[in-house]
């Protein structure tokens, strides 16, 4: 920030010295006769300006309006320069000053979060702009200077001047002048529609900035119709003054917004603690409490869940956090997370009342959040629950069908060939002798299958021997090369080594089915309390965790009250680790 | 030859029995679960033991166990394995330091007379007998750099009934090539795989064990 403050103090250093170079000028005018009085108006109103703008500048320095208000309070300095005897600096303090204007349209239709919204907006500042510039040039460029209607025979020569363009003169100064009511109109419908779409507090703080403004225009556009109808230099020279003290008091409208702001805000944090410390419990009086201090009565809150990395609101159901930075204020306690909070307006002030806020009721905040993550985790439980039921039944499905496709058609082929046999046994032993061989043929296949089928199951070799060989057996049927990597140094109890086996079984199905892998390595040890089975493939990795195989593992060792992680590996393939307790 | 059978369902083993009889064997007893075939064979000391893995009291591995305290405590008796499951993990622990007089069959096997009465008569001689289902999947096991591949086809058919135990003599009849041929593919893999060679068909089949298991 310092390098804003140096930067800023130039700029003041310059408002100034334009400021004060402005004094002689005028002192020394040999054309201007209420020279004093105006230099008093010019000073005050474009320090004021500029000073206000730089405070607002350094309170936020993403916000445009600070800016805007210091260029204002800049090109208002100049007009000191008409007064100058000199035709250079008079025709500049002639023609630049009005851009004041300009920057004062931009300034109020961005109120007060510096940005322009709509295409209304965004059209009245252009047409601004081009009228206090391009427009006004031509003016300045076929306007005789010392014609009396302008500024007078004492006055200094227009050295920009295109003489004998009385006619287009005429017609500009005519067309600036519809086309500034025009834009008046226009400023004056969407500086309504803007303060429909404030906040209470907002309003509460800066109506009185806009009606200013407002006032200061509409009263400016009159001062150049009159001027068009021929009104006499003394009605000119009132309606001029009458613009000048709500001009004065824009800089000063602003301060006390941001003053009052400030008081209600430290009202509603106030209120907010004396509240809370009250004891409502449920999260909807906090969200209450908090939206009737904001005033903003679409507030929500969401809460932190550490395990899913994300937020959820007060049932548990995951919420997402807006793109827009302005519609959300993130709260933390302690360097952690805790919750976020949901504008329904978006946000004018950068958030601090919200952050002022959040801070006080940190502690309640962390309340809900506890509450909110373990709602989140009964859900994922239940679903979880559900997946994993599902799956024992589609497993129970597939060993039906296998049952009834493999087996059970063998043993009905058998009694066949047996009956048939029976029946040849007399009469042709050869033919029965060849479908007894046949007989004992689909016999042997069935208990292959049989066998296999009970292997799948549940592995003898698992309950018999343990862990180690049980995984050495699955390694020595896969379809890809398996190491076995143990130091396991005696049995675990069952429920512990079966929730093992089935992970690593899984896993080497999933390795087989997806990765493509030209190996995969297990590795499995005590840590702790806690049993560490990892599988690693070399195939192409990219695995996603929420896919089908691997949620099912997850869920199978959340059951066994275990953990998974998966993982790319480095040099490609990927990793997949599932820490399971022992169960005591 | 004298056998003593033991198994825990009657069924099994009087089926058992029966086959072993029909093929010409003297079944001397039967036992129902480890301590009695112990006593038995003590009792009767016979040529040769069938002995199902999975007996009373706890019904995992009470046959292993018994064999081999057979082979620790009565070395010229032969035990013959059975069990229900095909794993190499049974296999390795049968056949840990001494192969000799040891065989491991898959139960379904008894219903092949043939191959029965021949692994009988292996394991009863002071040979081997692991049955082929159990080598194939020890043989079929995926390995990075598959030091197999290096066989020939023919080469690996030898190299597998070599695992299960067989005679060269054996092996030429079966393959129905001569016995000089097999002797050449045996030290042709015996060189391949960078294996000593060795004489005996029981010390050989260690050798080609420890090498597949790594």
């Amino acid at each position: 920030m310092t390098g804003l403050r140096r930067a800023l103090l130039v700029i003041a250093a310059a408002a100034l010295a334009l400021g004060l170079a402005g004094i002689p000028v005028v002192l020394s005018s040999n054309h201007n006769d209420d020279a004093v009085p105006q230099l008093m108006a010019t000073l005050v109103i474009g320090w004021s300006f500029v000073g206000t703008g730089i405070y607002a500048w350094w309170r936020r320095p993403g916000n445009s309006i600070g800016t805007l208000m210091t260029l204002t309070g800049f090109f208002w300095l100049l007009f000191a320069f008409n007064a100058s005897n000199s035709p250079g600096l008079f025709i500049i303090g002639m023609a630049l000053p009005v851009i004041a204007f300009g920057f004062l349209v931009h300034l109020l239709l961005s109120f007060p979060d510096g940005r322009l919204s709509g295409r209304l907006e965004r059209s009245v500042v252009i047409t601004t702009y081009l009228l206090v510039t391009v427009v006004q040039w031509i003016t300045v460029v076929f306007g005789d200077t010392q014609d009396p209607s302008l500024c007078g025979p004492e006055c200094p020569a227009n050295p920009l001047l295109i003489a004998g363009y009385e006619t287009v003169f005429n017609v500009a100064v005519s067309a600036t002048a519809l086309i500034v009511v025009a834009v008046i109109a226009g400023l004056l419908v969407a500086l309504r529609r803007r303060w429909k779409r404030w906040a209470p507090a907002t309003r509460n703080a800066y109506t009185p900035v806009l009606w200013t403004g407002a006032a200061v225009l509409v009263l400016q556009s009159a001062l150049l119709v009159a001027d068009v109808l021929g009104a006499s230099d003394g009605m000119i020279t009132v309606v001029f003054s009458a613009v000048l003290f709500p001009l004065a008091a824009i800089p000063y409208a602003y301060l006390a917004g941001v003053l009052r702001t400030r008081l209600s805000q430290a009202d509603a944090v106030g209120e907010l603690i004396t509240s809370l410390s009250r004891g409502g419990d449920h999260q909807r009086d906090l969200v209450e409490m908090m939206s009737g201090a904001l005033g903003d009565p679409a507030l929500d809150i969401a809460f932190w869940v550490p395990e899913l990395e994300g937020y959820v609101d007060s049932q548990g159901i995951p919420v997402e956090v807006p793109a827009n930075p302005r519609r959300w204020t993130a709260v933390q306690h302690d360097g952690r997370p805790i919750a976020v909070l949901l504008h329904g307006a978006p946000l004018e002030d950068g958030g601090d009342s919200a952050r002022r806020l959040a801070a006080a009721a940190a502690l309640n905040l962390e309340n809900e959040r506890l509450e909110a993550e373990l709602r989140s985790r009964v859900r994922e439980l239940r679903a979880s629950r559900r997946r994993l039921v599902e799956a024992g039944d589609a497993e129970r499905t597939r060993v039906e069908r296998n049952l009834h496709d493999g087996a059970q058609q063998r043993l009905v082929a058998l009694a066949l060939s047996l009956r048939l046999a029976r029946s040849k046994v007399e009469e042709d032993p050869a033919r029965a002798a060849g479908l007894l061989d046949e007989a004992t043929g689909e016999l042997e296949e069935a208990t292959r299958e049989l066998r296999e089928l009970a292997r799948g199951i549940h592995p003898a070799i698992l309950t018999d021997r343990g862990l180690e060989p049980a995984l050495e057996a699955l390694a020595s049927r896969a379809a890809i090369p398996v190491y076995i990597d143990s130091n396991l140094e005696s049995r675990l109890p069952a429920g512990t080594e079966a929730a093992a086996y089935y992970v690593v079984a899984e896993a080497l199905t999933n390795v087989a089915r997806h990765a493509g892998a030209g190996r995969a390595d297990v590795t499995v040890g005590l840590n702790g309390g806690d049993l560490e089975v990892t599988v690693r493939d070399d195939g192409q990795g990219g695995a996603d965790p929420e896919g089908s195989g691997l949620r099912g593992l997850a869920d199978r060792v959340g059951a066994a009250d275990g953990t998974l992680l998966v993982a790319d590996r480095p040099g490609g393939g990927t990793e997949v680790q599932a820490r399971i307790p022992v169960a005591p | 030859m004298r056998v003593v059978v033991a198994d825990d369902s009657v069924l099994m083993r009087e089926g058992i029995v029966h086959i072993l009889v029909d093929a010409g064997f003297d079944v001397v007893a039967q036992a129902g679960d480890a301590e009695d075939l112990m006593r038995k064979v003590r009792a009767h000391k016979p040529d040769v033991a069938v002995v199902d893995v999975r007996m009373p009291p706890t019904h995992t591995d009470e046959g292993l166990k018994a064999a081999r305290e057979i082979r620790a405590e009565m070395p010229d008796i032969g035990v013959l394995v059975l069990s229900q499951y095909v794993e190499e993990t049974y296999a390795r622990e049968l056949l840990t330091d001494n192969a000799s007089g040891v065989g491991y069959l898959l139960k379904d096997r008894v219903s092949d007379v043939t191959a029965l009465t021949d692994a009988l008569r292996r394991v009863a001689s002071g040979g081997s007998a692991l049955d082929p289902e159990v080598v194939s999947q020890i043989l079929g096991r995926r390995r990075v750099d598959d030091p197999l591949e290096a066989l020939t086809a023919r080469e690996r058919e030898v190299l597998g009934l070599v695992a299960e135990g067989r005679s060269n003599s054996a092996i030429a009849k079966d393959l129905v090539i001569s016995e000089r041929a097999v002797e050449k593919h045996v030290t042709g893999i015996f060189g391949k795989l960078d294996l000593p060679p060795s004489g005996d068909d029981h010390r050989r089949i260690l050798a080609v064990l420890a090498f597949l298991q790594g």
